[in-house]
């Protein structure tokens, strides 16, 4: 009998001999009378009990670790020496008064920042810089150097190809990890300091957003609505493609909406699947099938303009909405912009396009918009692109009925009507995400979804909204890092061609000397040569090909951007990019095709501020930690490169980082923007204005006519000639040779102003276009690419977990064992105690440690998988190991996987199961934005 | 029973499933990655797509008026306080006999392993003690509210004595989807040392 089951054999073993045995398996404690077996005593003897343990004796530092989740919340860090031995979250008075200034609750932070310790302290994070010495990509390659030869080797390359190729020929690659700003800051100013370099525009986030809010309601961002506190306000709230409570969309975002639906608003979510925030605070769920958004608001649209005609505030509309209806003798609100160069034709209007052959009594004709549209693509030459020659439908001649959208989207036409009724005869807020932009149609949804909101006068009042806060309530102190970019100026000549443009006044957008920020593959692959992969206009107008890539504090390169084998492929090809640089905390899947990987410090490694999402407040980031090994900061690794070419002088201005964040405070103070001290703010870690309740557009909906948006037409524009105009100006040839348009209709240009009966590629008005690789409720998507019968029968869709920041925070061990899985389907983990050879690198990821995939118990039983056993999914573009999560939560025939797992391959497979393994580098069709993260199809078999 | 008795409360319509408070319980407490985790979040789907509902349930020791597991111990390493009725392992004593384990019908006794606890403390009889929830009693005792209940950002769950808890929601209920049963072990037997009354209350999922 050993000694468990003697002590467990109640009846035979007596307490004395317990506690024998107790003492034999050397129990130091003196033990008697003691509850528990019989059920007796439950209170202990005096001293037996444990002493409560003091709180140890630790400096608490009030501060954050921002990084591009929407949240930025507060921190509270327990330091002692340097090392953080706790942290907990804002813990003064939780303040709830949503819709009023007096509103003041805790920034409680979420998960991912109650993980950092398993951030901070790894022993897999960089120390010292490496170099690679072989391939690129090749983890064996890396040999640590001194920070001396880093920057003597940085700096003498970086001159030299700044000699050879120009100042344009390097790009400072979008990267969102590091929200101090620091990172790109740093850059940028060693960069423009140099001779500038080769600009972006928009973000990977939100790149239909931003450009069609441009555009279309001339905003200079994204589309924007009431105060969140305004939420209070609505009837009713619709949560569109919105997962922000697992995203973080704002600090406290998802407790205002929790307030706001406890008051008994209705709230309704319209997503693909049951995500966190639908299956908690949606009232109803109305899925749909991915990438078909734009079929559903057109529905809506066709029921409004039919049924509900009655009820429509047609005055209205036509003073705020610029060709809703057909309006061929239209006039701006501007006076700058001539009478008859802004017009709508008939037949031209979206009115007209939703009642397709069916005349409306407010348009001049039917639609002029034909059954199909094509690709602008290749359709030459070794880059000869898949979709050349193919059309998809748009069904310009159909009547888009609820039915007609039931059938694309798998809505029931009545839930179809029943919203449209909802947000015609309520005051409703739409709260959106931008998952239903993240494929090669992303603007349509977009547009469509403000007409939607002007069309049912949800905007410009109490309860009345769409979009995202306005950004620009409170920020940041200025860092004093800013020098213009020589390079800016010398592109729009080459970039653009503004003669394409009947009014270039309303720009609060930069289409015109920059890049689209997804387009950095396809320049760096074929920038300088006339060709573009993607016939992008202005990548072919490039005089040169990007040369040179600093990426700070990112990780797009092989990463988190489209079709990672082929960025691979592309970049490690040397007589592309002749430089790579990557400052990391870990050897990311980006880092790992770099020349040079420098460690950088973390956010509380170095002084900062940032602000968050809708920015209420701003936050400190002290520098109290100690920086470990050989780390830096990213401003003194680009001073240090600086001194190499004789600039470190003007670089630093003598000036530290903590320097330039005391006087930009100051400068803040003296503005009368912070009314505290920078020590106080630094000590409070938190600063927080009080902030009224804004009402987006409300002197434009009283009176539009005095108040005019920043569109040629002063109106919000259904019908946006300028934006068909700028991509045209952007050196594509949008007329599309296929075809006229319908019923002798045309489309009018600044060089067409008699108008054109050409068909186009770029059209001025929202449609429902099918996104490449999706699928239709019905089964009747047109699939050109003959993805079905390829076997890809399912549709990858990625989204933003609770357990990462995109890339950022995907090793934490706190966090992986909440979610990955090893090949058992046990929570697995790489432990904080992995570490590299000495002098070496560590690989990105390793085998056995799985990103879950969600399937529906349909699917899974049909393929024979059980949660927690691993699979394959594959496609031509590349294959990863996932572990299976059968699951209510999705519908048939779509998996789901979190962005964002760092990219690792063991021969074929990337085991670290990053979905840019398999989603395409296509850019979207007018914006040219983002990965086609929810536009992917795969196979899945177990593994 | 004790004089005073402290207990959770969770709302599980509030509760979105994140782990934050999972995280904020290990962080605090320092227990490091691995399979111990004091508090702990699980979710039951109930229906089919798309008309599911998700009950997600976090749960830690409820310090029960009853415990089983001080019960169960035949080494007498689990007491209860007088003062708050915290309900404490003291983990010299601990054997690594497990049947705290099997008495709790909540799963609260945790043990770690050698990746999470990769060194013995001296004063420890076994390599992997019994731990578990302590409510934060060195935060209590600090006029702090328990890590978990702090970090909550859907405010999910408070915390007070079971008194003012159950003053405070007067329509809470003592069980909730996903709670198990509160006589039966974790076998499913019905426990000798009777209903363990655990000190928690609920407002369940609408
Ligand atoms: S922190 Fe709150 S919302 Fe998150 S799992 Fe815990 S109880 Fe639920
Ligand atoms: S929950 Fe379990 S461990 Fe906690 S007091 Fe009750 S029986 Fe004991
Ligand atoms: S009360 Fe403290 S120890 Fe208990 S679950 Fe919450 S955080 Fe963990």
């Amino acid at each position: 009998m050993s000694i468990k089951e003697k002590l467990l054999d109640k009846a035979n073993v007596t307490r004395r001999t317990f506690l024998k045995g107790a003492s034999v398996a050397g129990a130091t404690a003196a033990l008697y009378g003691c509850g528990g077996g019989g059920g007796g005593k439950t209170y202990m003897e005096e001293d037996e009990t444990v002493e409560v343990p003091k709180i140890i004796d630790a400096t608490i530092i009030n501060g954050s670790t921002p990084h591009n989740c929407g949240g930025r919340c507060a921190s509270k860090y327990y330091v002692k020496d340097g090392v953080v031995k706790r942290i907990v979250t804002d813990e003064g008075t939780d303040k709830n008064a949503l819709g009023t200034t007096a509103n003041d609750p805790q920034r409680r932070s979420c998960v991912r920042c109650r993980s950092r310790k398993q951030w901070f302290y790894r022993n897999d994070r960089l120390l010292y810089p490496l170099k690679q010495t072989g391939n690129r990509g090749d983890v064996n390659g890396f040999v640590r150097i001194s920070w001396e030869q880093a920057f003597n080797e940085i700096g003498t390359k970086l001159k030299s190809v700044i000699d050879t190729y120009g100042a344009r020929s390097l790009h400072c690659i979008y990267a969102s990890a590091d929200s101090t700003g620091w990172s790109g800051a740093a850059v940028n100013r060693l960069f423009n300091m140099l001779g500038g370099s080769l600009p972006y525009r928009d973000d990977y986030s939100w790149p239909a957003l931003d450009h069609v809010a441009t555009f279309t309601e001339g905003a200079g961002y994204i589309p924007e609505g009431n105060s969140r506190g305004d939420v209070v306000n609505a009837e009713h709230v619709f949560l569109w493609s919105y997962n922000g409570l697992e995203a973080i969309w704002g600090t406290q975002s998802g407790w205002y909406l929790t307030q706001a639906r406890e008051k008994g608003i209705p709230m309704t979510a319209i997503d693909t699947r049951v995500s966190k925030t639908a299956a908690t605070i949606a009232d109803e769920l109305v899925t749909i099938a991915p990438t078909t958004d734009a079929a559903l608001i057109l529905g809506m649209l066709h029921h409004l303009l039919t049924t509900r005609m009655a009820n429509l505030d047609v005055s209205f509309i036509k003073a705020h909405l610029h060709g809703f209806f057909d309006d061929p003798a239209a006039t701006s609100y501007h006076s700058s912009v001539a009478a008859g160069t802004y017009v709508v034709p008939n037949g031209a209007s979206l009115s007209a396009f939703v009642m397709g052959n069916v005349a409306h009594a407010e348009n001049g004709a039917a639609s002029i918009y034909p059954d199909t549209i094509g690709y602008n693509v290749n359709t030459s030459g070794t880059l000869t692109d898949p979709l050349a020659g193919k059309r998809a439908p748009i069904d310009g001649q159909t009547p888009k009925t609820p039915e007609w959208a039931s059938a694309i989207t798998g809505v029931p036409a009545a839930k179809i009507r029943e919203m449209a009724n909802t947000l015609l005869d309520k005051n409703c807020s739409i709260w959106n995400g931008s998952g239903f932009q993240r494929h090669s149609e992303s603007e349509q949804a977009v547009w469509l979804l403000r007409v939607l909101s002007v069309v049912t006068k949800n905007f410009g009042a109490a309860g009345c909204s769409y979009g995202m806060q306005p950004w620009s309530w409170v920020s940041g102190p200025a860092n004093g890092m800013g020098v213009s970019n020589p390079v800016s100026s010398t592109l729009t000549s080459i970039l653009y061609d503004a003669t394409e443009m009947t009014t270039t006044a309303f720009y609060a957008n930069d289409t015109k000397n920059t890049i689209p920020v997804f387009t950095w593959l396809d320049a760096l692959e074929n920038g300088g040569t006339g060709q573009s992969r993607w016939n992008d206009g202005q990548i072919k107008a490039l005089p040169v090909g990007i040369k040179c890539i600093f990426n700070f504090a990112g990780n797009v390169l092989a990463n988190q951007s489209g079709d990672v084998n082929l960025s691979k492929s592309v970049l490690a090809d040397r007589t592309k990019a002749e430089l790579l640089v990557t400052c990391e905390h870990f050897m990311t899947a980006s880092a790992m095709m770099c020349d040079y990987v420098l460690p950088g410090t973390m956010q509380m490694e170095k002084p900062g501020a940032s602000t968050g999402w809708f920015s209420e407040e701003v936050l400190s980031v002290p520098g109290v930690l100690e920086i470990p090994g050989e780390v830096k900061s990213e401003y003194d690794i680009c001073a240090g490169i600086a001194s190499v070419l004789g600039i470190g002088a003007q670089y630093t201005d003598g000036k530290t980082m903590e320097d330039r964040l005391a006087a930009g405070w100051a400068a803040g103070v003296t503005a009368g923007t912070y009314d505290i001290s920078y020590e106080e703010f630094k000590k409070n870690g938190i600063w927080k204005p009080t902030l009224p309740i804004t009402i987006k557009y409300k002197a434009f909906r009283e009176d539009p006519a005095n108040n005019p948006l920043n569109t040629p037409s002063g109106k919000f524009e259904a019908y946006a000639q300028w934006m068909m105009e700028d991509y045209q100006a952007r050196h594509y040839n949008n007329l599309d040779s296929y075809g006229t348009l319908e019923n002798t209709g045309v489309i009018m240009d600044a060089k067409r102003p008699a108008g054109s009966t050409s068909m186009r590629f770029v059209y001025p008005i929202p449609m429902y276009i099918p996104a490449v690789e999706g699928r239709h409720a019905d089964g009747s998507h047109p699939d050109l690419l003959g993805r079905e019968t390829a076997g890809y029968k399912y549709t990858l869709h990625t989204w933003h977990m609770m357990y990462r920041s995109h890339s950022t925070l995907n090793s934490v061990a706190y966090l992986n064992e909440n979610y990955k899985k090893d090949v058992n389907g046990n929570p697995a983990f790489l432990p904080e105690t992995r570490k590299p050879a000495n002098g070496k690198a560590v690989k990105t990821w390793e085998d056995g440690v799985y990103e879950p995939v969600w399937v529906s118990p349909v699917d899974a039983a049909k393929l024979g998988l059980s949660s927690g056993d691993r699979v394959l999914i594959e496609n031509d573009r590349g294959k990863i190991y996932a572990s299976v999560v059968v699951t209510q939560r999705v519908p048939e025939k779509v998996l789901y996987i979190g962005q964002g797992s760092w990219h690792s391959k063991e021969g074929s497979i990337d085991v670290g199961g990053c979905a840019n393994s398999l989603t395409h580098a296509r850019p979207s069709r007018i914006c040219q934005g983002m990965t086609l993260a929810n536009d992917c199809r795969v196979k899945i078999t177990k593994a | 029973m004790s004089a005073k008795q402290m207990a959770f409360y969770f709302d599980q319509n509030r509760c979105m499933g994140c782990h934050a408070c999972v995280v904020a319980c290990k962080d605090w407490n320092d227990v490091k990655p691995g399979q111990a985790r004091w508090r702990r979040l699980s979710d039951e789907e109930v229906g089919t797509f798309p008309d599911v509902k998700v009950f997600n349930l976090v749960m830690s020791c409820n310090h029960c008026a009853n415990p089983a597991c001080t019960a169960a111990c035949p080494v007498g390493a689990i007491y209860k306080r007088e003062e708050d009725g915290i309900v404490i392992v003291n983990r010299d004593l601990c054997q690594d006999i497990r049947a705290c384990l099997v008495a709790c019908p909540y799963g609260a006794p945790q043990f770690g392993d050698d990746t999470s606890e990769p060194v013995k403390q001296a004063s420890w009889a076994v390599k992997h003690p019994m731990q578990k929830c302590t409510m934060c009693w060195d935060r209590l005792a600090e006029g702090l509210l328990p890590s978990c209940v702090a970090s909550c950002p859907q405010r999910a769950l408070d915390f007070g004595t079971a008194e003012a808890i159950a003053a405070k929601y007067p329509t809470a209920v003592r069980t909730v989807v996903g709670f198990p049963d509160t006589d039966k072990d974790a076998n499913g037997n019905t426990l000798k040392s009777g209903d363990t009354v655990p000190s928690i209350f609920f407002k369940p999922k609408a």
